[in-house]
């Protein structure tokens, strides 16, 4: 039995397989099996940790009752936003029709399916009892629950996607429309609810309010844009499937969508200190005087200049913007979101909302990540690139020249025809027929 | 009758249909079944059985009233005091296993306290209301120890004998009743200043004639 | 269909689709309108077909709906057969509550001792069910909070201080602090499964066999009343990894017994009881002293009320 994929063939025999996978190994280069060697290390590394995490209770993390969620919190927060922002990206092509945006379609796809199953994997390791979870959530709904409800648009959201990939490189056009119009719909609203997660707990003064989820959305967008930026930067770098498209579009449209998150983020980050340097709130103000001057100020300003600012000029400045410029701007940017959300969840938790159990913080509540938190998150960052490395070199990334989009005013105007015909019409195929995609 | 055999399935389909209703049974069965145990251990109806599993709980504090039934004395001695709101578990520690039987009660054994558990209450200390009966430790008694006095249960302190000295005229104790004095410091005590002496014992009584 | 009609006669049901299917699905495969596409269940049922479905799954629905009753009382035990708490206490007849009386602490530990031998609480004091801490407020309005180990052992002796970096001292006094069992509990609407919940009695109480352990209870707490339990030996009920808190003792409430830290409090600054009962200790101290609740602008309603506590902000 022999499996083809991406042009090769490979036998499905275990003797055979020893023999495939070695080949395979051996016509690699010296670079790529480098790169690969060091990912299974740090994947190694990752697995060695989780089975740390095992055992329930056992105090593996950093994490204390006075600060509760560690890194893994963030590193979750982190690819969940990430994933939602991969498909709002692409989704414009699809969705909306806007032609600039359309070459982004199947490496975003399986991106946010591989950071989507890594984010449900970190949360996984984090939570003592993860099977409980699901039944809980199936037979004991918790309806006032944001994280209920995030679970539930996460996973929703998980099914579209899944149905998304396998219809897009399947060929199942019509499928593929509704599964990315719905995985769209989905990417709004699941960072939006996890920003609620945070957004209700008034009980900490940095994370409440209603701009919280706002800026989780924004940020997700800005995440998704700066993946894709440093995707496609190695793909134009390296000469992949579709570099000439991806020079001459994905680039481009990838620096639009770079400037808006970037834009959106500074704007509501400034909103945010103007915000916590008035308030009343002591605990907020603590706060914004932690991010500024405090403990957290040099990773705080580092993720300022180099996270927005820098970014923001390199796409702004004619002279750098160039594949190279957009890609480093993408760098930094993601590099940015990073440290933010590293910040987010610390600084909610650092200014002491209460003593806890007798522990006085004074004036900051400590928390030192472990080994055991740093090597999952170093391994899930391990596990994303070295599929997303193996898919890019097995799979059939070649955009379909002709995608059948929801091209809005036709849609419009179909609907319209539909309603004043009284008649259902099957879903304007012919008005699709003259909306030929570029770059044939 | 005829009409009605020919409303009933034929043998063959009724085979079919055995087959299915066993097969559905088996299907919707094992369904029920793990639907009726995921419901039951992960189901809002658990709220009731958790909470009478928290109720089911041992108590390990037993309570005043029970430790009266066997220690009368000491708890009424106590009950005559200012002590009357402290438990007696506040000092000795849980009952439960204690009380339930004398060979219970042998294997369980209860904290005999110190005299550093009075400090814990009594000695000053900063936030303590200032009605409440504070004492600097080292300045009431050197060494603290409250239990050479105090009875822990009535609390008075049980005053040693006045003393009959032999003379009349006396300077302070320490005078002759010193480590290398003239006399030795009666029953054991630690070198203690003249005051202190007098703080427990009654003043020197003349001499008997 | 309320109205019994002659069964020729009634409107087509779900099952016969006498209609052809929508044009929208007949062009989604490739037909015309109008044209019926052949399928399951095309046209008329027959009345034959429909007892012959009835004879087939009445005892099958039957059979099924056994099975589950069965494995049902299997599952869940015979609901006759248990013998419940309630025999003894009826939760809803009780509305419990809790005074704190700052005015007469010592800050001796007692509680902290008793509660965690009561209940098996961990011995780290950053794990603890109650705790006592030391409010030292200064003529500036600040007040600094110390609690070493959780108040287990007591506090350090010493005289009072009369001035603190400059500012003179105006009150100093001891914050037994505990779960505050609010009406308006943020632990509980956020647990996404349900696991902690309120009884009718007004404890809030987690299920350890449902908690997952997430933390979102955790840091939704304003009061710090919360941990996860830690892989030790002596836990409340024996499972790590999940939130655990302050339950007033529901075993010692729930058989008559006051919680174990009021059982051992020396001098009576903790008092309990029934709310609703205005001869219960708690109504008694209300009645006659001024209370306030902590974080109030909160909007938690707590039941832990406080004597001595003029609006301190209690951080």
């Amino acid at each position: 039995m022999t499996v083809r994929l991406g042009g090769r063939a490979f036998v499905l025999d275990p003797r055979a397989a020893y023999g495939t996978v070695r080949g395979e190994i051996e016509s690699m280069s010296r670079a790529l099996q480098a790169w690969l060697c060091l990912l299974l290390v740090l994947m190694a590394l990752g697995a060695v940790g989780a089975i740390f995490t095992i055992a329930p209770g056992t105090e593996v993390f950093g994490t204390t009752p006075s600060f509760e969620w560690g890194i893994l919190i963030s590193a979750y927060v982190l690819f969940a936003i990430t994933t939602s922002g991969l498909c709002l990206g692409a989704s414009l092509g699809t969705v909306f029709g806007i032609e600039l945006f359309r070459p982004l379609e199947k490496r975003h796809a399986i991106l946010a399916v591989l950071t989507l199953t890594t984010a449900f994997g970190i949360i996984a390791l984090d939570l003592h009892y993860p099977v409980r979870m699901v039944f809980g959530a199936v037979f004991n709904p918790s309806l006032a629950s944001p994280m209920w409800w995030m679970g539930a648009f996460y996973a929703g959201y998980l099914v579209f996607l899944i149905v998304e990939v396998w219809s897009m490189f399947t060929g199942h056009d019509r499928i593929h429309q509704w599964a990315c119009t719905a995985a769209a719909g989905m990417a709004i609203i699941a960072p939006t609810t996890l920003g609620a997660v945070f957004g209700v707990l008034f009980a900490r003064s940095y994370w409440f309010g209603p701009f919280t989820p706002v800026t989780m959305l924004v940020t997700a967008q800005l995440a998704g844009s700066a993946l894709l930026g440093i995707v496609f930067f190695l793909v134009v770098r390296f000469q992949r499937t579709g570099f000439e498209r991806g020079r001459r579009l994905a680039i481009p449209a990838i620096r639009i969508l770079l400037a808006v998150g970037l834009v959106a983020s500074t704007v509501l980050l400034g909103r945010q200190l103007v915000d916590g340097l008035t308030t009343a709130d002591e605990a907020f103000y603590d706060a914004t005087m932690v991010l500024i001057s405090g403990p957290y100020a040099v990773p705080f300003w580092i993720r300022v200049i180099a996270g927005l600012a820098v970014p923001l000029v390199l796409i702004a400045l004619p002279v750098t913007r160039t594949t190279l410029g957009t890609g480093v701007a993408a760098c930094l940017a993601f590099g940015g979101v990073v440290m933010d959300r590293l910040l987010f969840v610390n600084v909610g938790q650092v200014v002491p909302g209460s003593t806890v159990g007798g522990v006085v913080s004074d004036p900051y509540v400590p928390y030192t990540p472990s080994l055991v938190e740093i090597s999952i998150v170093i391994g899930a960052f391990a596990l994303v690139a070295f599929v997303y490395t193996l898919v890019e070199r097995y799979a059939d990334l070649r955009e379909a020249d002709a995608h059948l989009g929801f091209h809005l005013p036709e849609f419009i105007a179909s609907v319209r025809a539909r309603i004043t015909a009284g008649r259902t019409v099957g879903d304007a195929d012919g008005a699709h027929e003259g909306n030929v995609g570029i770059g044939s | 009758m005829r009409q009605l055999r020919s409303w009933l399935p034929t043998r063959l389909t009724a085979i079919k249909v055995a087959v299915f209703v066993a097969i559905a049974s088996i299907v919707l069965g094992g369904t029920a079944f793990a639907a009726a145990t995921l419901y039951a251990q992960y189901g809002a109806v658990k709220n009731v059985p958790n909470a009478e599993a928290w109720a089911a709980l041992e108590p390990r504090y037993v309570g005043q009233a029970a430790c009266g039934s066997c220690h009368e004395p000491e708890v009424a001695a106590q009950d005559a005091s200012a002590h009357i709101d402290v438990s007696c578990e506040s000092c000795h520690g849980p009952g439960a296993g204690h009380s339930l039987s004398d060979e219970a009660a042998r294997e369980v054994s209860l904290t005999e306290p110190e005299s550093e558990i009075c400090s814990t209450c009594h000695a000053t200390t900063a936030g303590r209301p200032a009605t409440y009966p504070q004492v600097e430790v080292d300045e009431h008694y050197e060494g603290g120890e409250c239990l050479r006095c105090h009875d822990p249960h009535s609390i008075v302190a049980v005053r040693p004998p006045d003393i009959t000295h032999p003379r009349a005229k006396l300077p302070d104790c320490i005078t002759c009743h010193a480590p290398d004095g003239l006399k030795e410091i009666p029953s054991g005590h630690e070198p203690v200043a003249d005051r202190v002496c007098l703080s427990c014992h009654g003043r020197v009584a003349e001499p008997v004639r | 269909m309320s109205e019994r009609t002659p069964l020729d006669q009634r409107a087509p049901g779900p099952m016969e689709s006498p209609e052809p299917a929508s044009p929208a699905l007949g062009s989604e495969i490739g037909l015309e309108a109008g044209e019926r596409p052949p399928g399951f269940l095309d046209g008329r049922v027959s009345r034959r077909t429909v007892l012959q479905a009835g004879v087939v799954a009445v005892p099958c629905l039957a059979g099924a709906g056994l099975v589950f009753t069965a494995l049902d009382r299997f599952v869940n035990g015979d609901p006759a057969g248990a013998e419940p708490v309630a025999a003894r206490y009826d939760a809803s007849g009780h509305r419990w509550g809790f005074v704190v009386d700052t005015d007469s602490c010592v800050g001796c530990g007692m509680c902290v001792v008793a509660c965690k031998a009561e209940n098996g609480v961990p011995e780290d004091p950053e794990y603890s069910r109650t705790w006592v801490e030391r409010h030292i407020t200064t003529a500036d309005g600040t007040v600094r909070v110390d609690s070493p180990e959780g108040g287990i052992d007591g506090f350090e002796p010493g005289d009072p201080p009369t001035m603190v970096d400059g500012s003179p001292v105006v009150d100093a006094r001891f914050v037994p602090r505990l779960c505050m069992q609010c009406e308006n509990s943020p632990c509980t609407a956020v647990c996404p499964v349900g696991a902690t919940y309120r009884t009718p009695d007004g404890v809030i109480l987690i299920d350890e066999e449902r908690c997952i352990g997430c933390g979102y209870c955790v840091v939704a707490c304003p009061y710090g009343a919360r941990y996860i339990v830690p892989a030790a030996e002596d836990t409340p009920r024996g499972v790590p990894g999940v939130a655990d808190k302050c339950t007033f003792c529901y075993h010692r409430i729930t058989a008559g017994l006051p919680p174990a830290c009021v059982e051992a409090c020396p001098v009576g600054a903790r008092r309990y009881g029934d709310l609703d009962d205005p001869t219960s200790p708690v109504s008694v101290v209300m009645a006659e002293q001024p209370t306030t609740v902590l974080k109030e602008e909160l909007g938690t309603k707590p039941r832990v009320h406080y004597v001595g506590l003029e609006a301190e902000v209690v951080s």
